[in-house]
């Protein structure tokens, strides 16, 4: 592995001390000084990254790279590629692949093929019950040794309320963080978009925002029952985002995350069946898509991941409610997110925080921040106009609403542990 | 949403028409312009008279191949299509597909390519899910027109068309009209089509009556006045459009069973003094009789629900000829 210099780049750093115009300094994947001599390194490579701008790599929160079991539909190959090229140099991995992470063997399986991958990092959040079955607890502590950083349940939040509070019993006892996707399924209905004026126009099976609210309330009370470390996933309603502000009012500590691309559509975007709009939680109210604008500012909402889902072409091709949900969206976070801060919905600073070092202190890992003896996880970025194209798009998931939008940031390279593993061509 | 992002979502949400005077498809009635609805009941007018002539047909689609595709069972509709073509002289096949072929496995993507293959001009679709229809419109090839016969709870547009026909035979003025919904608004494309057509005509007071289970939130944008009462809500009516309760209603605690609802919702003759002097009944079928309505009110002097049958044809063989002429260059 070569030492790298990255010389006269902007860090922006919400997580750590430095900050501003410096010199950083990289030996053996870790960031070794900030502004030293050079004469420790070793024919080092020097990065030039005048009018650019350094962040530490980003933490994403939710992904599914379809691996191992859907390979037709994407690998960790390939949405590795599609994630540097984003700046992402960790993913949190979610356990609903085929078969289900719920063994040590399966997380491990995964580990090693991202190690040969070789390109970003995988935390694993292995399935809070067996075969996501919603019933019969995993082995929380083995899974936790074999490295998972959390447990989820991932679409299918437990019903069974009592058996919810004895997951996060045993999940406390083992000192491990729940990740939780609030839905109840029976106000869900096998809906497949948002409970309103759209549902109701298109005659499609509606989401109240009551179903995601009612499981948010009840995850904040048994959390505050067992004392478990809660974090919600994929918040997507005003009355949700209320109820976590007042447990945080009240002294619980939960963090809560939301999609990207939930801060930039409602349902109206669903106005002519199009499915590349199906996402899972729906596309809510103006009033919603207001609230969580407002609340990625406040702190309600601590992290933004990409909840990256690629589908092959077939997944979208049916009429709306027979089509698969979710976004290919990795390769967007940065731009979108850094979009967000051109339009003054966000500041740089709080920006970045939401995909650095706040999902990282969630996950409880040593990354996010660009700190003397920390891993050499980065990204540089600079302003340029660019056009999010099909051709181009580097995951096997085409699937995006995004396609043909003009973007004004781009990633120029992403290090992961001191090596580097994206150039822009 | 920002306008940024909107135009991301910007294709022509009007897929039905090619101008104000052709149709390409026939898919929703939300996008139609007033002048084109106004003709299509004109020429629906004129296709009238040819039921009562000794031969029953007239040439206008004579080579043409037009395709029922029913992906859901159905009675009514699916025959008046099949005479509104046969009429026109179109050539005409009945496909229920029955969800057979995607049983197998087949996606609707496949079942459309190889039924393209066989060289039609015309899809006549119903479906369960909504949208199917607008699907199946973006994915066929440039000279295929789709005419929408039902899509899950989205649309049946041809249905509302043949509605606003009856209506028209009756109350000559639409601005002056009160028309009154009744039933399962929920699940009904019925009602939804229904109601676009009797906003974009003009209707100044449309409302919709039922249990609030079966009434969806937000129905009110869609320009309508809903009402729990039944009496309230029928009260001086010139038109009432009684909708059909699906047996499955009941297993799945939207009402609490059929003695109660038709004592809320059930058209009695007792009810029938509620509405105006000349007020009529109207019902898309199939009739519940003594669930939605009696037997007295659907078989008396008010009711127009066989008249609806009637018109059906008319008005469908005046859709499927101008989504059948010949397209402008474009």
């Amino acid at each position: 592995m070569k030492d790298i210099i990255i010389k006269s780049g902007n860090i922006i750093n919400p997580g750590g001390e430095v900050s501003g115009y410096h010199d950083i300094y990289i030996k053996d994947g870790i960031i070794i000084g900030i502004d030293e001599d050079n004469t420790k390194l070793n024919s080092p490579i020097i990065i030039d990254a005048e009018n650019c701008i350094i962040c530490p790599g980003l933490v994403d929160l939710s992904v599914r790279f379809r691996q191992p079991g859907l390979e037709k539909e994407a690998t960790i190959l390939s949405e590795s590629m599609a994630a540097v090229s984003s700046g992402v140099t960790t993913v949190c991995y979610m356990p609903d692949t085929q078969p289900v992470i719920d063994t040590p063997a399966q997380i491990k399986l995964v580990e090693e093929i991202f190690k040969n991958v070789n390109l970003c990092k995988v935390k694993v959040l292995a399935s809070l019950t067996k075969d996501l079955d919603g019933n019969r607890l995993s082995p929380m502590m083995e899974l936790k040794q074999a490295g998972a950083v959390g447990l989820t349940n991932c679409l299918n939040p437990i019903q069974d309320l009592l058996v919810l509070r004895r997951a996060m019993e045993y999940a406390s006892g083992q000192n491990m963080t729940i990740f939780y996707q609030p839905q109840n399924k029976y106000l869900a209905n096998n809906g497949c978009v948002h409970e309103g004026k759209i549902s109701n126009k298109l005659g499609l099976p509606g989401i109240p925002s009551a179903a995601e609210s009612i499981a948010v309330a009840e995850a904040l009370s048994l959390s505050k029952l067992t004392g478990v470390k809660l974090h919600l996933c994929r918040i997507s309603c005003l009355e949700s985002i209320a109820l976590i502000q007042n447990a945080h009012s009240s002294g619980l500590e939960v963090t809560c995350d939301v999609a990207i691309h939930q801060l930039f559509f409602d349902e109206e975007a669903i106005n002519n069946f199009n499915s590349d709009y199906h996402v899972m939680p729906p596309f809510r109210s103006n009033e919603d898509l207001l609230a969580l604008k407002k609340a990625i500012n406040d702190k309600t909402i601590t992290a933004i991941c990409s909840d990256h889902q690629p589908h092959n072409e077939d997944a979208k091709q049916a009429p709306f409610s027979n089509t698969q949900p979710g976004i290919s969206s990795i390769e967007l976070l940065l731009p979108l997110l850094m979009e967000l801060v051109d339009k003054n919905i966000l500041d740089l600073e709080t920006a970045v925080s939401k995909v650095t070092s706040n999902p990282a202190s969630i996950l409880g890992i040593n990354s996010g921040v660009i700190s003397k003896g920390s891993p050499a996880d980065l990204c540089i970025l600079k302003n340029k106009e660019w056009k999010y194209e099909k051709s181009k798009i580097i995951s096997s998931g085409k699937n995006s609403p995004f396609i043909n939008k003009n973007f004004k940031t781009v990633v120029e390279k992403t290090i992961c542990d001191g090596k580097l593993v994206y150039e822009r061509k | 949403m920002n306008d940024e992002n909107k135009d991301l979502n910007n294709e022509n949400k009007n897929n039905n028409i090619v101008s104000q005077k052709h149709l390409r498809h026939f898919l929703d009635i939300e996008y139609l312009p007033k002048s084109l609805i106004l003709d299509i009941l004109d020429l629906a007018e004129s296709f009238a008279g040819v039921s009562g002539q000794p031969v029953k047909k007239v040439p206008l689609l004579r080579g043409k191949t037009i395709v029922n595709l029913f992906f859901e069972a159905s009675t009514r509709t699916r025959t008046t299509f099949e005479l509104a073509a046969k009429r026109l002289s179109a050539d005409f096949l009945n496909i229920n597909v029955d969800f057979s072929a995607t049983k197998k496995g087949e996606s609707l993507l496949d079942t459309l390519r190889n039924l393209e293959a066989m060289h039609c001009d015309m899809f006549i679709v119903r479906h369960p899910l909504s949208g199917a229809a607008e699907f199946i419109s973006k994915n066929v090839s440039q000279n295929i027109s789709v005419i929408n016969a039902g899509d899950g709870r989205h649309a049946h547009p041809t249905q509302a068309m043949l509605d606003v026909f009856t209506i028209r035979k009756y109350f000559k003025d639409f601005k002056k009209i009160k028309v009154a919904i009744v039933g399962d608004i929920l699940h009904s494309r019925v009602a939804r089509s229904l109601i676009h057509a009797l906003r974009i005509l003009e209707v100044p007071d449309i409302r919709v009556i039922g249990p609030k289970t079966l009434l969806p939130n937000g129905i009110e944008h869609m320009g309508v006045t809903s009402y729990v009462d039944m009496d309230a809500g029928i009260k001086d009516c010139n038109v009432v459009i009684m909708l059909r309760l699906q047996n499955e209603r009941m297993n799945s605690s939207f009402i609490p069973d059929e003695h109660e609802y038709y004592n809320l919702y059930g058209f009695t003759p007792d009810r029938l003094q509620l509405l105006s002097k000349n007020g009529i009944v109207m019902h898309p079928g199939p009739v519940n009789r003594g669930i939605e309505i009696s037997s007295e009110v659907a078989d008396g002097d008010r009711s127009v629900i066989l008249q609806q049958v009637s018109n059906g044809i008319a008005v469908r063989m005046a859709i499927l000829s101008l989504s059948m002429q010949p397209q402008p260059d474009n």
